[in-house]
């Protein structure tokens, strides 16, 4: 057996010290030995999408990554979005525009779009299209998705 | 007609079901677990149709963490998995068992199950089963012959007619008549949730409970009894959040019924 590693990972700003293999997916450290269910593991093989969270700011998929590759980096989940009762213009921008209903996917689109409207706020529509279909949502048929993470950027300040 | 002061009808309403979604709150299958609770991973056929010669599992027994290793024959009080809309005798002797007997039948067929103290470990293990299948003929076409099913019968378990009138007559005296040739492909749903089950026997209270992605959860209560020999109400089926239906939510599969008799948390990764 290899020995386990003492690591700690910080998700939204929150320091959790875990003891874990070294072949610990960073996604199963952050959902069962971190608490933080809300990032979803939907293929496990970096197809789908479900897992993304940002790592210092940028989309990762956290069933592609092992937990010890992500010591000493910015975690973001979609947990840490809201802030408190207020929810992020993502997330409202969702609810409004129908951009889910099983909600399975979503925390995964809303960290992909958090983490590419917070380094290019002013996107085009092809180029936006171009990042949303690196994840797969199977209830809405995307168009409202796009519709949500448009509005949410109007909101956010985009210019355009 | 009245024309009220309507709220609703013609509005695009918010769903009631959305903040905890969009909050990474929900609840579904995998994230449910309880302390101490068992892990399970399924071995799976590689063939489309074979015999089982053997299944070699002593190497995954062996593997530290690892609780229990079973195949057929470990189970064999658990009966095929009965349908729960009521029984149909013609289907009865085409009833999948929890695990493959003597034969598989598709490619994925549950053939053995591993439980252990770490999902990890029990992937482990699982990859330390071997099996050794003879091929038998498969078949690929829906509109092809018939092949044997299993001792004396064939794959073709019933053809049903429905209709009414007397068609023929109809379309001889017909002005026009359009003919179309029509085939439905095989199609499956995918949701993105993969499926998941946990189950948990509460001693204190001698209730079996069930949780994760459901759909007709007292039906599958009534079935899981019969088939577990328990009363119906020792068993409680839990429905959490649902990573999408899309048909073939919630039907009572093998994997539902092992995390039941062993109670274990199960997802399929």
């Amino acid at each position: 057996m290899i020995e386990k590693r003492e690591i700690t990972l910080t998700i939204n700003g929150r320091s959790h010290g875990v003891r874990i293999d070294p072949r610990r997916t960073l996604v199963d450290a952050i959902r069962d030995d971190c608490g933080q269910t809300g990032t979803h593991i939907g293929c496990e093989h970096g197809v789908c999408g479900a897992c993304t969270v940002l790592i210092d700011g940028e989309p990762v998929r956290s069933c592609l990554m092992f937990a010890v590759q992500a010591e000493g980096c910015q975690i973001r989940t979609v947990e840490g979005l809201a802030n408190g009762a207020e929810l992020h213009p993502l997330q409202q921008a969702f609810i409004e525009n129908h951009g889910l209903q099983c909600g399975f996917c979503t925390p995964g689109f809303l960290m992909l779009a958090t983490g590419v409207l917070e380094r290019e706020p002013n996107i085009s529509d092809e180029d936006l299209l171009d990042v949303l279909s690196s994840n797969l949502c199977r209830c809405t048929g995307y168009e409202n998705i796009v519709k949500a993470v448009r509005a949410a950027a109007a909101q956010m300040g985009g210019g355009r | 007609m009245t024309t009220g002061n309507n709220k609703w009808i013609g509005q695009s309403v918010e769903r009631l079901e959305d903040p905890p979604l969009v909050r990474g709150r929900g609840r579904f299958a995998a994230d449910i677990s309880f302390p101490h609770q068992l892990h399970m991973r399924i071995v799976r056929a590689n063939h489309a149709h074979g015999r089982i010669a053997a299944i070699e599992m002593s190497a995954a027994r062996t593997v530290p963490g690892v609780v229990a290793v079973w195949s057929a024959a470990d189970i064999a009080d658990i009966p095929p998995i009965d349908f729960r809309e009521g029984r149909i005798p013609a289907l009865e002797p085409y009833r999948q068992p929890v695990l493959a007997i003597d034969q598989v039948r598709y490619v994925g067929e549950p053939v053995a199950a591993i439980f252990a103290e770490d999902p990890y470990v029990a992937e482990d293990a699982a990859d330390l089963v071997t099996l050794e299948i003879e091929e038998l003929p498969i078949l690929l076409a829906a509109e092809g012959e018939p092949g044997e099913f299993s001792a004396g019968r064939n794959t073709e378990v019933a053809v049903i007619q429905q209709g009414y009138g007397d068609v023929d007559a109809v379309l001889r005296s017909a002005p026009m008549v359009v003919e179309l040739e029509l085939g439905i492909g095989r199609h499956s749903g995918v949701p993105l949730e993969a499926r998941g089950a946990i189950g948990r026997y509460d001693a204190s209270r001698d209730i079996l409970e069930l949780h994760g992605a459901a759909k007709v959860p007292h039906r599958n209560r009534d079935l899981l009894a019969r088939m577990l020999k328990l009363t119906p109400s020792s068993i409680h089926v839990h429905e959490s959040h649902v990573g999408g239906g899309f048909g073939i939510r919630g039907e009572l599969y093998p994997e539902d019924v092992l995390s039941a008799s062993r109670p274990c948390a199960w997802d399929a990764r």
